[in-house]
């Protein structure tokens, strides 16, 4: 027997895959939210990736087309959002709406049209993503849980590394940050904030996608309102995080995990009602909202007013 | 022309061109997947105008976006922004339905009660993220839309395991008595007081906004925050009571809904009223009495809809596809700006700024 339960084992196998999608959608909100833009269209651009994902996939027999279409379909419809608030200068929180108002009908309306179904699309021949078991770490028994996961599992916690990596130390990253911090002076220093902005958004747009295909791909089809609220819990992870790669991912592994726990209890203790596994989430990410806000207020203090 | 004017010209080209493109592409759509598209398109786009029931209901589907649209119009107004619109109106119709069938209270009297009911718990709501933003800078855009859909698992759990009718076919309350439910006005449609109630809240939201002390300080707090708080104005204070104004707006709505049209608590009453009340406000510009044809509007779109799907091969889910595409132009500000610039270049007037205080790309948390 070993120190580590096989419950324990269980648990934490789960909370790697709860939380990668979200950690995912948390670095897409990092990227946005340093290019000084608050993206609640992540939701919409996560759905429009599943669906894609499940489309491409399912006509072609190929799970890289699927997730490459994913990643395309987030890009492009995170562009759209660019373009709205970039160049027709509409409000930001009102198109985020827009964007999610418009994937959630668009995609229902496809699903329907395509399969005849409501609310839900499979497509025959459709492959799902298998898990892969690591060589060594499968059979080291405290760390086993790391393996046996998807490919875009594990590429969801590769990309961590990338993005603080280009947020952080490469010279888009720096000049993005300007842009973010503030946009009047990063445009009198000779940037193009506009530029920037667009590029963090597409790159927001795909990563969106991203984790709308790790859903639907590992799920084997589209399902309505898939998305359950991860985008908003990737938004709040990146605000929490302070919008830094590794901090986002920090804390979208503590909801993750958090998640994981409550999935648990409803397993074993009996009448816990799924309506509030399903509110949980949302409780949860309000929580930590408002908790950090609260820290943040009370450091900066009475400065402010 | 005056700049005032050559801004309602723009606005009304710009809402035009919205409309335009956006029942132009539910045309391609019905056109592309209907396998008898003229008729179809018939049934969608005059259905409406053909029987008393089709326009009855028109009538009837806007009421409540009337009073949501006003709710939304209320918040946005102050420069909050609610997102949390469809959660309070579920809770208004969550606490003003249970208080109809539960009060044990048979005449008609007690209606407007529960309606109040229902707009304390909307309000509620609404006021707590308005708080939470004043007290400790929470964006309320996010928490009163994490607090709204947690709201709506929790109405969903209390109607299922609480208010449930284990006769119904569907999870369902029993039916609330007769004389607690508003009366058709022209049955077999829905129409019923909820409509005048939603023109007279319109009325009474302009003369509140527009001819009160309130309503010129929630404006300002909306499009000059510093300038607000630098004259005196209690700025938090009206940022929560417009939140709070906002939601009960949103759970009165649902109460009416629930009373008028439902005659009982049933899983997604509120079918978007929430989400649908915001665009009507967007689509009005934020004007209180613009909400009527605004929400006239998508009574319009929602009946067409049923009436094509009913007469015909179509789904209706065209309309929503419709409506979330008027939502996404309706926001592009520039828009309105370059067709104001347009007029302005002819006229030769100096153009005036927009009425929409919803510009900017803010951030932070």
């Amino acid at each position: 027997m070993s120190f580590v339960g096989v419950f324990d084992l269980q648990y934490l196998h789960d909370v790697v895959r709860l939380s990668a999608p979200i950690v995912v959608v948390a670095l897409a909100g990092a990227l946005t939210q340093r290019a000084g833009l608050m993206n609640i269209g992540l939701e919409g651009l996560l759905l429009f990736g599943a669906f894609a994902a499940v489309l491409g996939a399912g006509l072609t027999g190929s799970l890289a087309i699927g997730t490459l279409a994913a990643a395309l379909a987030g890009a492009l419809l995170a562009l759209a959002f660019g373009w709205f608030t970039l160049r027709l200068r509409a409000n930001v929180f009102i198109v985020g709406l827009a964007t999610n108002a418009f994937s959630a009908a668009a995609t229902a309306y496809a699903a329907w049209l395509l399969s005849g179904q409501e609310g839900q699309l499979r497509l025959e021949g459709m492959p799902t993503l298998p898990r892969l078991e690591l060589p060594l770490l499968a059979r080291f028994e405290p760390l086993s849980f790391l393996s046996g996961h998807t490919a875009l599992d594990y590429l969801a916690w590769l990309l961590v590394p990338v993005v603080a990596y280009v947020l952080f130390r490469s010279r888009f990253g720096l000049r993005l940050r300007a842009t973010g911090e503030d946009p009047a002076a990063a445009r009198a220093a000779g940037l193009r904030v506009d530029a920037l902005r667009y590029a963090a958004i597409a790159a927001s747009g795909l990563l969106a996608g991203l984790a709308g295909a790790q859903l639907s791909l590992s799920l084997g089809g589209f399902v309505q309102d898939m998305s359950g609220g991860r985008g908003w819990v990737g938004l709040v992870a990146a605000i929490v995080g302070g919008a830094t790669a590794w901090g986002s991912a920090g804390v979208a592994l503590l909801f993750g995990a958090a998640q994981g726990a409550a999935n648990s209890l409803q397993l074993s203790a009996r009448g816990v009602a799924p309506q509030l596994l399903l509110a949980f989430p949302y409780v949860l990410t309000l929580v930590a909202l408002v908790g950090y806000s609260a820290v943040r207020s009370r450091r900066r203090g009475a400065s402010e007013e | 022309m005056s700049p005032t004017a050559l801004n309602r010209v723009a606005d009304a080209m710009g809402l035009v061109a919205t409309l335009v493109v956006s029942l132009g592409v539910g045309t391609l759509l019905v056109v592309a997947t209907s396998a008898e598209p003229g008729a179809a398109l018939r049934a969608f786009f005059a259905g409406p105008f053909t029987n008393a029931f089709f326009f009855g209901n028109m009538l009837q589907a806007a009421a409540p976006l009337i009073i949501t649209g006003l709710g939304a119009v209320l918040a946005f107004r102050a420069g909050a922004v609610n997102l949390g619109v469809e959660g309070q109106v579920y809770a208004g119709g969550l606490a003003g339905g249970a208080a109809l069938l539960l009060a044990g209270v048979h005449s008609g009297w007690f209606l407007p009660v529960a309606v109040l009911v229902g707009a304390l718990a909307g309000g509620a709501l609404a006021a707590l993220a308005g708080w939470l933003r004043v007290r400790f800078g929470a964006s309320e855009a996010i928490t009163s839309f994490l607090i709204g859909a947690t709201v709506i698992q929790l109405f969903d759990l209390a109607l299922r395991r609480y208010l449930v009718d284990p006769a119904a076919a569907f999870p369902a309350t029993r039916a609330i008595e007769p004389a607690l439910r508003l009366a058709r006005l022209a049955p077999p449609s829905n129409l019923n007081l909820g409509f005048f109630v939603g023109v007279a809240l319109a009325a009474l939201v302009f003369l509140l906004l527009f001819r009160t002390r309130f309503g010129y300080g929630l404006r300002l707090t909306g499009s000059n925050p510093s300038f607000a708080r630098y004259s005196g104005l209690r700025t938090r204070r009206l940022v929560v009571w417009a939140m709070l104004l906002s939601g009960a707006f949103a759970g009165a709505a649902a109460v009416l809904e629930v009373a008028g049209v439902h005659g009982r608590l049933i899983t997604g009453f509120s079918n978007d009223l929430g989400w649908n009340g915001i665009t009507v406000a967007l689509i009005a510009r934020l004007h209180p009495l613009g909400v009527i044809p605004a929400a006239l509007l998508y009574g319009y779109l929602q009946v067409g809809a049923s009436s094509a799907s009913l007469l015909s091969d179509v789904s209706p889910r065209v309309a929503t596809v419709v409506q979330s595409m008027i939502f996404y132009l309706i926001t592009a500000q520039a828009l309105y700006v370059w067709l104001r610039r347009r007029l302005v270049a002819r006229a030769g007037t100096p153009p005036a700024r927009s009425a929409v205080p919803t510009s900017g790309t803010e951030s932070g948390a």
